[in-house]
């Protein structure tokens, strides 16, 4: 890309205006330069208070029990470690009632000598609880030492914790000595002793501590600061008038864009190197204590290959503000989008914080999230250039992506003159389908919470409130609010008889295709085994009679699932999709509200099947019928009830052949139905393409 | 006679609307302006006339139909129609943070004004336009009327053949709008193509050279006052508009009226 | 004042917000998709990270051992994770096999020091390995649990064989018994968790409604409409800070509410057997109303607050900047109270907002100081009267009102010092 001087023209415009708007700078560069060591010296205050605090803490201690004089003979003993008597930490007290004074918190700890007698004493007379705590078996006629405590107390939680320590060092020692009594040739710490050593080096692991963080920190203080200038750019230009006098001008739309898109860039980066030059400045000074993680010193090789890494990553961020910018009819409404935004863009680059991740799986499909493993990689010094390379063209196709999609915003005309439609006002069908999109994302949310919060004990009960009432309200929801047809909402038509040959014929196909779907994404994104035992085992578990399981897993989730998704969801999203578009973006809603990562991909093929069906039938009643023989074949398959088939092929799929007889036999359903179809009405975008839509 | 500077063909823009269905905004309008020519657009508050030349000015695409800005034709060479062209408006706002000259700096190298002669022509605009004494100030420190200058000043800023005001006067007090009237004659008589777009009847009657009168989003008459002052025999143009809004409205009912029937046969 | 005509306005203000798409999209929307995704991404990272883990295997390289100790090598293999791999050779080669991640780790065996050397058959257990990788620290921590296994092993071997009797050798058990309930333990976690949101959503719930009822209508054009009615200005003025007030209060408690739906899981622990009682018993009934009430307490101060900042700003984008250090000031109070040990002292109980959060904890806890309760309704209530004293005395003032002043607030305290020269 050529740096032209329209490109140039705008960069400077939009620099200039930021540095003369004092307000903005404070607060988006003054304002954090105070605020981030503030919180880093309050919050070392907080915790230096807290070590200070535990340091002083004394630990009011009864001894009790049969064994108490055993007990205090060991509080006694010396410190096998140290050589001290009894830690000063610890105050001996006698009170009269010591269970009483441990409840209201008068004293931390109590120290019970218990012999093994009174022990199966207790336990028989129910007064003691047996648990996990039980001794291990070779310890069955020993004393008991029980530390009677309250987690919840400070005080009494690491007194008891010091307390254990201290009585596992004494037994230990004591043990020690009577094996070496005993004739032991060497003392037990000497046998086998593990001499680990880390091949890595010293800034290796302070580079992979910090390489953590490192996108975390650098893309979280580049989107705050980048967002300062980004909302203001394109949204407030809306709202200022600016933007209608600057589509005027000579310059192309691409120039316009890549102008501010570099400007927001050289903002979020001047930005960012302020603030870490500040906390540098600070760590330098002493005053903040983080560790050692920004000791590290990285050669020059690894910071330009950094920078060149993280240089799609910025660009990313820079084009998505931009682009929530380019949406926003206002300054107001850009500022609202950002927090998810920003959220969005934080959530990525916690990727390299997650324990055991690697660049080799599907996180490098994911943008940011991959380029935040290649820089820990690489900061740990193992470069795997193939990968990272992947993992950047990623990114940069990305980014690629979004701002070609700021440009296009330029270019629609009710981005542009931001007006509001008259739906607002009058409501109906047309206000469905501006607001369909929201209805489904809060559906989603409320069928997630509604999952997570069901207790997860009988498939029935689950399967009958977040499938069939939540699916069967939403529709009817949607069709009260707007005063929906019902008829065409629904695509309640009959379709041709014909039709029913290809889906009696597509159902097994479909059973086929997804469990190669299955396979194939097995092979990106494990499953671990204990999930998928897990869900077999919830979905459709050994002790239900098999009717009900076909009720609650086929037939319920068959008819209302179809309701709300090849229902009202197609009906409202109809005119904003080609055919084909809306086959896919339908499929995959579908898809996602089956949450888990390992269902999403081979719901989503089942819901892409469906509507594709609806689509070509104008009817949802052969998709309600696919669904429902779809499910009744899983249901009757895991049971065994069906002859020939295995229920092992869910867990382990079947063979490659299978799979491609499934979708050549899908093709063939397919075919059937498209020689009997009668396509469902009105659908795709209305266009300026000429006009040509039908309006019959 | 060579190639108009402006000329539209059959020039429509149809939106959509979900409760109304296609709105004709702007329908099948045939226009021309010559250089040395301020043609009025003379019409009611949504008739057309922003839409029209929103489409002129590249903002909006046409659905049917073309505009030829300078021989350059709007859909396919948007770029090359807004080098040549300056669109001024109410909703043209200026940039608040940067100064007069710096605004006058701004356009002229967004619109690809030779590189060496920025300089001068910026020197060039403040010295015709009277910007010299506030040239240096921030434009949100600007009053009006100053604010005005620099925005016409920034319309002509590259020199272009062809500008385009919509409802220039529509926020001004008398004063400033005699001003920009007088402004406007003068470019007019440097050679400039001018697109004047108004709802008022007088100022049409004295600024422009020719009229079109648009209603419905089409055009109901174009001609010189003298001109449309014999077709109808009425004097004021006032009158004149009336008595085309008037004609023009039971066929309007009509052709709504045919509507469903042009489908049939 | 005329209460009946601040209804008529207040009804009006709330009316025109809940039909304001953009706050309705802030204050309830936003937090209800929010939470539930976040959620959801975390669960998804979760199962993807569980199922990479189970996917791959990590190798161990082991050189010869003798036959003594061929257990331990036997253990290791066991685990199905593990991969043993024989692998002889000098220490640099299996240095750089480890650091270019071919192997996770590397053990030999090597002669014992001096003071085990005694025992026939010891040896040093050496390990290879890196500390930048995960896999490579599981595989070392494997290996030394399962070398302690062998040790004790061994160990007891040679004891029975020595003759020393179980019972002689293993002295004492050690038990601990925890007597806070899994509801006590709730608690104490909720302690810590919702005094801090409280604050952290009344602010945010707060935010946009004092911009709008300011900076908002002069962009609409609005405010000189309202400033012409015949009510007079203290009855508008204290309309829009009660409409403030009511959206962080309870937009705030909405908030809180659809967090904790979605936080229940994340306390269960992801469903699995830990977390299950964990879960048991919440925020005790009784503590219901004094969070109700505090959470109005905090909207009053805040909205109070922002208002006196806003009022100042003739566009939403002003008005943002302005509000922003007010409502970082009302959120720094949140790092000092991650801290569980902070006491709720009389002193604390007349810093406001701060005080608030620690009744909130109190009441979570069930234990309140009366004293301190006390006092941190009168501060409270001081506060809010000064706040509210202050943005009415603002809102009255000619320059505030015709939107001319510059500089904000900072701009009106230093000219209202300076002599009162406010006319336009």
């Amino acid at each position: 890309m050529r740096l032209t001087v329209p490109i140039r023209a705008v960069f400077w415009l939009e620099i200039q205006s930021l540095l003369r708007d004092p307000r903005t700078l404070l607060i988006s560069v003054v304002l954090p330069i105070v605020l981030i060591p503030a919180i880093l010296i309050a919050g070392n205050w907080v915790e230096e208070r807290e070590t200070r605090a535990a340091e002083a803490l004394t630990f009011r201690l009864a001894v009790e029990g049969e064994r108490a004089d055993l007990a205090r003979s060991l509080l006694n003993t010396q410190a096998p470690n140290s050589g001290e008597s009894l830690d000063s930490r610890f105050q001996l007290v006698s009170v009269e009632d010591p269970w009483e004074a441990l409840a209201s918190g008068r004293i931390d700890v109590i120290l019970e000598g218990m012999d093994a007698e009174g022990w199966r004493q207790g336990v028989r007379d129910g007064s003691i609880e047996p648990g996990a705590t039980d001794p291990p078996p070779e310890l069955e006629g020993a004393p008991r030492m029980r530390l009677h405590f309250h987690s919840n107390r400070t005080a009494s939680r690491e007194g008891a914790q010091a307390l254990r320590t201290r009585l596992l060092d004494t037994r230990e020692a004591r043990r020690d000595s009577i094996l070496l009594a005993a004739g032991l040739p060497a003392p037990p710490e000497n046998i086998l002793v593990v001499e680990a050593v880390n091949v890595a080096s010293p800034e290796a692991m302070e580079g992979a501590l910090l390489g953590r963080f490192l996108t975390l920190i650098l893309l979280g203080l580049m989107a705050l600061g980048g967002s300062a200038l980004a909302t203001d750019t394109l949204a407030g230009e809306k709202e200022r008038g600016t933007l209608n006098t600057l589509l005027t001008a000579a310059a192309r739309r691409q120039e316009i864009i890549s102008g501010k898109l570099l400007a927001i860039m050289a903002v979020a980066f001047g930005i960012a190197l302020v603030q870490v030059l500040n906390l540098w400045f600070f760590l330098g000074l002493g005053i903040v204590d983080i560790g050692g993680a920004f000791a590290v010193r990285v050669p020059t090789e690894a910071a330009l290959l950094l920078l060149v890494l993280y240089l799609p990553a910025v660009a990313l961020v820079s084009g998505i503000l931009l682009l929530t910018s380019a949406y926003a009819r206002s300054y107001k409404e850009a500022q609202l989008y950002l927090t998810p935004v920003l959220l969005g863009l934080i959530i990525p680059s916690l990727a390299p914080l997650l324990p055991g991740i690697s660049l080799q799986s599907a996180i490098i499909l994911i943008p940011i999230a991959n380029l935040g493993v290649a820089v820990r990689d690489v900061m740990m010094g193992d470069v795997q250039p193939g990968w990272i390379l992947g993992a950047w063209i990623v990114t940069a196709l990305a980014a690629a992506w979004v701002t070609r999609r700021s440009v296009l915003a330029l270019e629609d005309e009710n981005l542009i003159l931001g007006e509001r439609s008259v739906e607002e006002h009058t409501g109906g069908e047309g206000l469905f389908r501006r607001r369909v999109v929201v209805w489904i994302l809060v559906l989603w949310a409320v069928k997630i919470l509604v999952n997570f919060n069901l207790p997860f004990t009988d498939i029935r009960l689950v399967s009958l409130v977040s499938v069939g009432l939540l699916f069967t309200l939403f529709p009817l929801a949607a069709i009260l609010r707007f005063r929906l047809p019902v008829r065409e909402a629904l695509a309640l038509r009959m379709p041709h008889p014909g039709v029913w040959i290809g889906v009696l014929l597509g159902v097994p196909a479909g059973i086929l295709t997804v469990l190669g779907v299955f396979q194939l994404v097995d092979t990106v994104i494990p499953v671990p085994t204990e999930m998928l035992e897990s869900l077999g085992q919830a979905l459709m578990p050994e002790e239900i009679p098999l009717w009900h399981l076909l009720i609650v897993i086929a037939l319920v989730p068959g008819i209302a699932e179809e309701l709300t998704f090849r229902g009202v969801i197609l009906h409202g999203l109809r005119r904003r999709l080609t055919p084909v578009a809306l086959a896919l973006v339908v499929g995959i809603i579908f898809g996602m509200f089956h949450f888990s990562l390992f269902r999403i991909p081979t719901t989503a093929v089942l819901g892409v099947i469906l509507t594709a069906v609806t689509l070509l039938t104008g009817s949802i009643f052969p998709a309600m019928v696919w669904h429902v023989l779809n499910n009744a074949l899983a249901v009757l398959a895991s049971r065994d009830a069906l002859p020939g088939v295995d229920s092992q092929w869910f867990a382990e799929g079947v063979g490659w052949e299978w799979s491609l007889a499934g979708v050549g036999l899908l093709l063939v359903s397919f075919a059937i139905i498209w020689r009997f179809r009668t396509p469902y009405p009105d659908v795709g975008p209305p266009g300026p393409p000429g006009g040509a839509m039908s309006r019959t | 006679m060579s190639e108009p500077l402006v000329r539209t063909r059959d020039l429509t823009k149809v939106f959509y609307e979900e409760s109304r269905g296609e709105v004709r905004a702007v329908d099948g309008v045939d226009l021309i302006c010559n250089g040395g020519e301020i043609l009025g657009l003379l019409g009611a508050n949504g008739a057309g006339k922003t839409t029209t030349l929103r489409m002129l000015s590249t903002i909006l695409r046409p659905t049917s139909g073309e505009a030829w800005i300078v021989g350059h034709e709007v859909r396919n060479a948007p770029e090359q129609v807004r080098e040549n062209l300056g669109f001024y408006s109410a909703s043209t706002a200026l940039y608040p943070k940067i100064t007069a000259r710096e605004t006058l700096r701004f356009f002229c190298r967004v619109n690809r004004y030779p590189r060496g002669k920025v300089e001068d022509r910026v020197e060039e605009l403040i010295e015709s336009f009277g910007i010299r004494d506030f040239a240096d100030s921030r434009v949100e420190k600007l009053s009006s009327g100053m604010k005005q200058k620099v925005s016409i000043a920034r319309t002509v800023a590259h020199d272009p053949p062809v500008l385009i005001f919509d409802e220039p006067t529509v926020a001004l007090d008398v004063l400033n709008a005699i001003e920009l009237r007088r402004i406007i004659e003068r470019l007019r008589d440097r050679g400039k193509a001018i697109l004047f777009s108004t709802h008022i009847m007088s100022e049409a009657e004295q600024l422009c050279d020719r009229i079109a009168i648009i209603h419905h989003g089409r055009i109901l008459a174009v001609g010189t006052l003298q001109e449309l002052r014999d077709t109808t025999g009425h004097h004021y143009l006032e009158e004149i508009f009336v008595h085309f809004a008037r004609t023009r409205e039971p066929s309007e009912a009509q052709g709504e009226a045919e509507r469903p029937g042009e489908t049939g046969p | 004042m005329d209460p009946g005509q601040i209804w008529t306005l207040y009804r009006h203000e709330i009316r025109s917000a809940l039909r304001e798409r953009s706050i309705v999209i802030a204050s309830i929307l936003v937090p209800l998709i929010m939470y539930p995704t976040l959620l959801w991404v975390g669960f998804s990272a979760v199962s993807f990270l569980q199922g990479q883990a189970e996917a791959v295997t990590t190798r161990v390289g082991v050189a010869p051992v003798p036959e003594l100790h061929q257990p331990l090598v036997d253990s290791l293999a066991a685990d199905r994770r593990i991969q043993v791999v024989p692998w002889e050779g000098p220490d640099g080669a299996a240095a750089t096999e480890i650091a270019r991640g071919r192997m996770e780790a590397w053990m030999e065996l090597t002669p014992p020091d001096q003071a085990g050397a005694a025992m026939e058959g010891n040896a040093q257990v050496r390990v290879l390995f890196t500390g930048v990788r995960e896999g490579s620290r599981s595989a070392l921590d494997r290996i030394e649990a399962l070398t302690d296994e062998h040790r004790n092993r061994w160990i007891a071997e040679w004891r029975s064989e020595l003759g020393v009797a179980d019972a002689v050798w293993g002295d004492y058990a050690v038990v601990m018994e925890d007597q806070a309930t899994s509801e006590d333990i709730t608690r104490f976690i909720l302690a810590l968790l919702v005094p801090l949101l409280t604050l952290i959503m009344v602010a945010l719930a707060a935010f946009y409604p004092a911009i709008d009822a300011t900076a908002g209508e002069r962009e609409r054009n609005t405010w000189e409409t309202l400033m012409t009615v015949s009510a007079p200005r203290s009855a508008i003025a204290t309309a829009k800070y009660l409409y403030v007030a009511t959206f962080g209060a309870v937009g705030g408690l909405l908030n809180l509410a659809a967090l904790a739906i979605s936080l229940r899981w994340i306390l269960a622990g992801a469903g699995n057997g830990m977390g299950e009682e964990l879960v048991q018993g919440g925020i005790p009934f009784s503590a219901i109303p004094v969070i109700v009430a505090g959470t109005a307490l905090l909207g009053l101060f805040v909205a109070a607050g922002m208002l006196v900042f806003a009022v100042f700003a003739r566009n939403f984008k002003e008005g943002q900047s302005m509000i922003t250090p007010f409502y970082v000031v009302i959120l720094l109070p949140a790092l000092f109270l991650q801290s569980p040990n902070l006491e709720f002292t009389t002193g604390l109980a007349a810093v406001p907002v701060v005080n608030v959060a620690l009744l909130l904890r109190g009441a979570i806890l069930g234990d309140i100081p009366f004293l301190a309760g006390l006092i941190t309704l009168i501060s409270m209530a001081v506060s809010v009267v000064a706040a509210v004293a202050l943005a009415q005395f603002v809102m009255r003032r000619e320059e505030v009102l015709l939107g001319t002043g510059t500089g904000g607030f900072w701009g009106f305290i230093t000219r209202t010092l300076r002599g009162r020269r406010t006319e336009a």
